[in-house]
């Protein structure tokens, strides 16, 4: 698709304003602004390459066509984040220091994660972390809108006996250490809490 | 309008208040050149030294044409 600018009969800095809010959309298309002087062609062409698009001018009796393309044009198909980012969490508390600001960040990171893109897979809770998968969990509702999003929550069976816990479990389901591994060993991309 | 400053590009600043545009107009009766149109890529620092402005004016007057 193309996006034509007719900034024809204007001055600058119109024809550049007109023409950088079309490229601030990121759509990957084609632009083509046509300008009919000098100035505005300077300036539109400046513009271009400052954002990185490459160009063709193609004049018209006394009108200029620029034809702005980006290289990375594809990038908008490339660039979808795919699913397959895993998180570990080790503790029901964020980072080491004191517990109680680590409570705070805790709930605050979960948050965060539900405001996130869709990359997230994988939560897999060990140790402590199992504290936050189970009753009385301050993060309960951000990891049960994260489930209903599809990512999916495992929580450590081992763990969960540990801590007398395994009838508690809230969300997700129960894992094995084998499993985790596995999980772990296949994502692409994995953050320890 | 947020905090200009002297590193920003008259294009930057035009977009972060499109106001500012009147005063450089009014500038440009003192440069007798378009500056939106010679400068626009242009840091403001860059362009009252290329015309000997005060670039702390500058910026005031461009600060308060949006409020």
């Amino acid at each position: 698709m193309i996006r034509t600018i007719d900034a024809r009969g204007l001055t600058c800095p119109q024809p550049v304003i007109l023409t950088k809010r079309v490229m601030d959309e990121k759509s990957g298309e084609e632009i083509v602004t046509l300008v009919d002087n000098p100035t505005s062609l300077e300036n539109v062409c400046k513009l271009a390459s400052s954002q990185g698009y490459t160009f063709v001018v193609e004049t018209q009796g006394l009108e200029q066509h620029i034809h702005m393309t980006r290289q990375d044009s594809d990038i908008s198909t490339e660039m979808i984040p795919t699913k397959d980012m895993t998180i570990l969490v080790k503790s029901q508390y964020f980072g080491q220091g004191d517990d109680e600001l680590g409570a705070v960040l805790i709930k605050s990171f979960f948050y965060t994660l539900t405001e996130m893109g869709p990359e997230l897979q994988n939560l897999i809770f060990m140790n402590g972390g199992v504290h936050l998968t189970t009753e009385g969990s301050p993060v309960l509702e951000h990891l049960q809108f994260l489930e209903q999003k599809g990512v999916q929550i495992l929580s450590c069976g081992t763990c969960l006996d540990f801590f007398s816990k395994k009838d508690q479990l809230k969300v997700g389901q129960v894992t094995n250490m084998y499993t985790a591994t596995e999980i772990l060993f296949n994502a692409s991309k994995t953050l320890v809490l | 309008m947020v905090d200009l400053l002297s590193s920003m590009t008259l294009l930057q600043i035009i977009e972060l208040g499109p106001d500012t545009v009147k005063v450089f107009r009014q500038y440009e009766q003192i440069t007798g050149s378009c500056l939106l149109c010679n400068n626009l890529f242009d840091s403001l620092e860059s362009v009252a030294s290329q015309y000997s402005l005060k670039v702390d004016d500058f910026i005031n007057s461009l600060q308060t044409s949006n409020e």
